[in-house]
């Protein structure tokens, strides 16, 4: 059935040139009319065709694009450009659909998805806030509104992304200075998240705001997240080691960023590549070692693991 | 690719670390250094022993326990040891105090299974005869050794000097142990591996020792063995005279009054053999 627009197109550049051809013996003006009208027409398509392979956001797809596209994929190298423009594309998506949808289910599909995404500001959502929502301090207990546990452990996570993004940023950007003050403000230092989903990134997000207390607090050997939320996990936390390791001038990576390392590289069968990548860079880091160029490839392994997540997100 | 570059990355670091003369920034890094282990393990299953063999020449040469590697791994600590090739079993016990864990005997079982296929190589077997004499330091466990895993003492291997099967080698249950299986080969090659310079032998075990020497090696048939044994003790007591000095790093501690208590216990040794020796040649004539 894909076929059937071709045919029609192919019929209608087959009657073009056939009466150009007709006429021509005929009458030559008519027939000049007549084949400036077609060749516009093969113009336009072959201009059509091309801008539909060029870009997936156009809205003139054609059958022949899409075979354009799929040949060109194919043959030539990936470009940095068409990964930026899809995730921009993401982006507007997902920021549209944040804004209008009244949803709760594609809403937390929504906010699930954004997690995933790198290369994208995380800031452009208040992660704190919606985690703040869900949740409630009793006493040193965190409890979590009914129905809204997975709301939690994903605004948990985009916090996590914020507070990465904005340590690699501008670890002295205001914007991380008020987040600090704001979730000192809502939990204290010895609030206890156990018991629930989010339990090892916000003790994580802690170890960062509050880096003199408890870190060894964190034990991994229970945390068995979706694997889309340990690649995010552990990109970040290859993030924040860095950062620690700067900040400690060279000295070493915090212990409860070395026993993640050392739990996931643990595990059999191994974690994905990103995350074994990412452990072992860990180790790379505290190690002294220079790891800048081959964080690259990382998040392109990754980028390609969350363009599969798009794939599974779909039908919801 | 990734994975590869960063591996090649932390192998030539450690490396580095390893071969250094000064060892003070392996010592620091040396818990960041066993943080690959499990990794390291994998990577051996699956035909690349690089990153295995990096990481054990770096804790051998720190001379640090692998004690922030297995209290993290999982429960029990040689979880991740069950899933490891026998090379890696074998390679990696030295360095774990696993007598100290609640299941001895599992770990004890796991051992001796990848001890009796492991292939021979040197550094298998000091490892092997390390593990092998803390196991036959314990009543309990001393029944999985099999005869075939006492043979790897003919090998005569130089044990490891952060080797605990050092401490316990001349316990009296690992003498009398030896001795029980009747093969004076395999007995002469623990007595080579138990005397030396380095080590002060345990009172109980030096007198089986004695027992072994003058019941064992008087036969007439055992003058060549008695000969490789005086030769040791004379190389040791020849050492000890020039005042032998063991190699700091390792931190063997030794007071002057265990440095003479060394020397009388292989002067002891020494004279039996002599005595056994002058007994046996004094038997042979009169057979004669």
């Amino acid at each position: 059935m894909e076929f059937l627009p071709l045919m029609l197109q192919a019929a209608l550049l087959l009657l073009g040139c056939a009466l150009s051809h007709y006429l021509w013996g005929v009458n030559v003006t008519v027939a000049s009319v007549i084949i400036g009208v077609t060749s516009l027409g093969v113009i336009l398509y072959i201009v059509l065709v091309a801008s539909g392979a060029a870009s997936e956001s156009c809205p003139y797809q054609t059958p022949g694009s899409q075979v354009l596209r799929y040949l060109s994929r194919r043959i030539l190298p990936a470009t940095p450009g068409s990964e930026s423009e899809t995730t921009t594309l993401d982006l507007r998506c997902i920021l549209w659909m944040l804004q209008t949808s009244l949803d709760k289910t594609v809403h937390l599909s929504t906010l699930k998805h954004f997690t995933t995404l790198v290369n994208v500001d995380p800031t452009l959502v208040d992660w704190f806030d919606i985690f703040v929502g869900c949740t409630k301090v009793v006493g040193y207990e965190v409890v979590v509104a009914q129905g809204l546990e997975e709301l939690a452990a994903v605004s948990a996570l985009g916090l996590f992304n914020t507070i990465s993004h904005l340590l690699g940023m501008d670890p002295t950007s205001r914007i991380l200075e008020d987040l600090r003050q704001r979730y000192a403000k809502v939990f204290p230092n010895f609030v206890n998240f156990h018991g629930h989903q989010f339990h090892h990134v916000m003790c994580a997000v802690r170890s960062l705001f509050v880096p003199s207390l408890l870190r060894r607090s964190i034990r991994w050997r229970g945390y068995k997240p979706p694997a889309h939320e340990l690649a995010v996990v552990s990109h970040n936390i290859v993030n924040f080691a860095q950062f620690e390791y700067q900040r400690t001038q060279r000295i070493k990576v915090p212990r409860w960023i070395l026993c993640f390392a050392l739990h996931f590289l643990s595990l059999d069968p191994t974690p994905p590549t990103s995350v074994v990548a990412d452990c072992l860079s860990i180790i790379a880091i505290d190690l002294g070692c220079d790891v800048s160029n081959a964080g690259t490839t990382a998040s392109e392994e990754r980028y390609a693991y969350t363009w599969q997540m798009d794939v599974t997100l779909t039908p919801n | 690719m990734q994975v590869g570059q960063v591996s090649s990355l932390i192998i030539a670091k450690v490396k580095m670390m390893t071969e250094a003369e000064d060892l003070t920034e392996l010592h620091t890094k040396h818990k960041v250094v066993v943080s690959f282990l499990s990794y390291a393990i994998w990577q051996e299953r699956g035909g690349k022993p690089e990153m295995l063999n990096t990481c054990l020449a770096a804790t051998r040469t720190s001379g640090k326990s692998l004690e922030w590697w297995y209290q993290r791994i999982g429960n029990p600590p040689h979880s991740v040891l069950r899933e490891a090739t026998p090379r890696a079993v074998v390679l990696v016990s030295p360095h774990i105090p696993w007598h100290l864990w609640p299941d001895k005997e599992g770990f004890v079982q796991l051992w001796v299974a990848a001890a009796s296929v492991v292939q021979y190589t040197e550094e298998v077997a000091r490892c092997v005869v390390g593990t092998m004499l803390v196991i036959a330091s314990h009543d309990t466990l001393l029944q999985y050794l099999t005869v075939g895993l006492w043979s790897w003492l003919t090998k005569r291997p130089t044990l490891h000097p952060f080797c605990m099967g050092r401490d316990r080698i001349s316990h009296r249950c690992v003498v009398k142990a030896v001795r029980g299986l009747g093969d004076i080969e395999i007995l002469k090659s623990y007595l080579l591996i138990a005397w030396s310079e380095e080590r002060v032998l345990w009172n109980s075990g030096l007198n089986e020792m004695c027992a072994v020497l003058r019941e064992d090696f008087g036969g007439v048939g055992t003058g060549h063995h008695r000969a490789d044994l005086v030769q040791l003790l004379d190389q040791i007591l020849n050492r000890l005279k020039q005042g032998f000095e063991p190699p700091e790093r390792f931190g063997l501690y030794r007071t002057p009054r265990s440095h003479e208590e060394i020397k009388d216990h292989y002067e002891k040794l020494k004279n039996i053999l002599l005595e056994v020796n002058v007994e046996a040649v004094s038997r042979t004539s009169y057979l004669l």
